[in-house]
């Protein structure tokens, strides 16, 4: 029994040193370590890769979050030749207006009219598949998919092609590859596949492949240049390197608003017409001013003060 | 075996300092800029806290990003523009206070001082808040406070373009339950 005593008590002095340590030591950052231990681990996501759910003209890896909304309307006007038109203010070559919908964080749903040449109504759905992460378990870049539906409501003659409703429609699918390479630049491919179900002349290909490729480096916190090329794959007759859009501009955001402005020869501004080699000749000064405006709204009922 | 009631007492008192470390991981940390343009709120439901009572010492750890905004582009505005969270993940506190907080009894401690520390987007400045800590009858003890922080004293710049839609001086509230 007395030797058993003093053993108890060595037993238990590790013990008592142990439950001592924490508390009495009074270095801020173990107080501090003990706190990171306990903290709910948050988001590792990457985010703000770009300012806006478009690049410029074509899609971006940006979504509109679950119970956003975003009200889009985007302009382009004519060739930027001459203070006869007001270097090209004077003529909309195309005015788009779209609504985009957050169903959840990765299910973006679209409706969208642009007026000029098609009176087109587009349909879309935008999936994130895979997100940039930083940190212990970081992955490189963010994946999404795009997909189109849409349907040229125009008049057209003769009577039998304004009659055939499956002439209407044009497909668009996309994969939307990003990755923010530093705080200011990120870039971007997008591998595009347009399906026409009717072309205008036979010798126009149905199906084109083109691949968008692009970018943007922020010169300030809320402005970035970006730039944005869609390089449509040589394949058919009709083919015209010049025909390729190419767009160049600004995003400058301010609180809930980000403004696009751009110069491209591109004249419409729906995937299903600018990334099909249809645009102006840019080495022939074919080239467009364009902007577009970007509204969030809010559509929860939690967190309203 | 002399040496037992010292044995006893010491292993008392280890339990019993374990019973005043503490702890929360949902805590509620909420802030608000009013303007007369737009007024912004955001809550956060996970912050982590520790409360100290032999010390009279209270920290807390507030993960930027856990901040939730009415607008998903707030939300990211002020993650990437303004706290910059992927490089200044958490504003951590540390202050202490005066007062003897008695476990035991259901009481309210109003008007208790903490001067402390502050660490927020790479930059350490005292704080110096007024709190109430209540010991509720289940034994949890509540503790809440109220106070400014000044954007600029932080280092965080708002743009030309957005200045009158953000306070250079926002109020945040603490609202922190322990177990």
């Amino acid at each position: 029994m007395q030797l058993k005593a003093p053993l108890f008590i060595l037993f238990l002095i590790p013990f008592y040193l142990f439950s001592q340590t924490k508390p009495q030591d009074d270095d801020m950052d173990s107080l501090f370590d003990d706190l990171d231990d306990i903290t709910i681990k948050e988001n590792k996501e990457v985010i703000a890769t770009f300012k806006s759910t478009r690049l410029m003209l074509g899609q971006s890896t940006e979504r509109v979050k679950a119970n956003q909304l975003h009200f889009r309307i985007s302009h382009v006007f004519g060739k930027i030749k001459g203070i006869d038109n007001f270097f090209g203010l004077d003529n909309i070559n195309n005015m788009n207006i779209s609504f985009e919908y957050g169903l959840s964080d990765f299910i973006q749903l679209g409706l969208a009219r642009s007026n000029k040449p098609d009176k087109t109504y587009s349909s879309s759905v935008k999936l994130s598949l895979l997100r940039q992460i930083y940190g212990e378990n970081a992955f490189p870049f963010s994946l999404s998919y795009y997909g189109g539906l849409d349907i040229k409501s125009r008049t057209y003659f003769p009577e039998a092609r304004n009659k055939n409703f499956n002439g209407r429609l044009d497909y668009v699918n996309q994969i939307l590859i990003s990755r923010k390479i530093s705080e200011k630049l990120s870039v971007q491919l997008s591998p595009t596949w347009i399906h026409r179900n009717l072309t205008e002349t036979v010798n126009d290909p149905n199906s084109i492949v083109s691949i968008g490729i692009g970018g943007r480096y922020l010169i300030s916190g809320s402005t970035s240049i970006n730039i944005e090329y869609f390089d449509t794959l040589d394949t058919f007759d009709a083919y015209e390197l010049n025909k390729n859009t190419l767009s160049v501009g600004f995003d400058i955001e301010t609180g809930g608003h980000v403004f696009q402005l751009y110069f491209t020869n591109a004249f419409a501004l729906h995937p299903g017409k600018f990334a099909i080699n249809q645009s102006g000749d840019f080495f022939n000064r074919e080239i467009n001013f364009g902007f577009s405006l970007l509204r969030e709204f809010s559509i929860s009922k939690k967190n309203k003060h | 075996m002399k040496h037992f009631p010292s044995l006893i007492l010491l292993l008392a008192f280890n339990v019993i300092f374990a019973q005043d470390k503490l702890i929360t991981r949902t805590a509620k940390a909420s802030f608000f800029s009013e303007t007369p343009v737009e007024n912004i709120y955001a809550e956060n439901n996970q912050v982590a806290s520790i409360l100290l009572l032999p010390k009279k010492t209270v920290a807390f750890n507030v993960l930027l990003k856990s901040f939730k905004f009415e607008k998903a582009l707030m939300e990211e505005h002020f993650n990437e523009k303004y706290v910059d969270s992927e490089k200044y993940p958490a504003a951590k506190f540390k202050g202490t206070f005066n007062e003897d907080i008695d476990l035991t009894k259901a009481k309210t401690y109003a008007n208790v001082e903490i001067k402390g520390q502050m660490i927020f987007h790479g930059v350490t400045k005292p704080l110096n808040t007024i709190a109430e800590i209540i010991v509720n009858e289940d034994k949890t003890v509540t503790l809440k406070s109220k106070f400014p922080i000044n954007l600029e004293a932080y280092n965080i710049e708002v743009p030309a373009l957005v200045k009158d839609k953000i306070a250079p001086e926002i109020e945040v509230i603490i609202d922190a339950t322990y177990k």
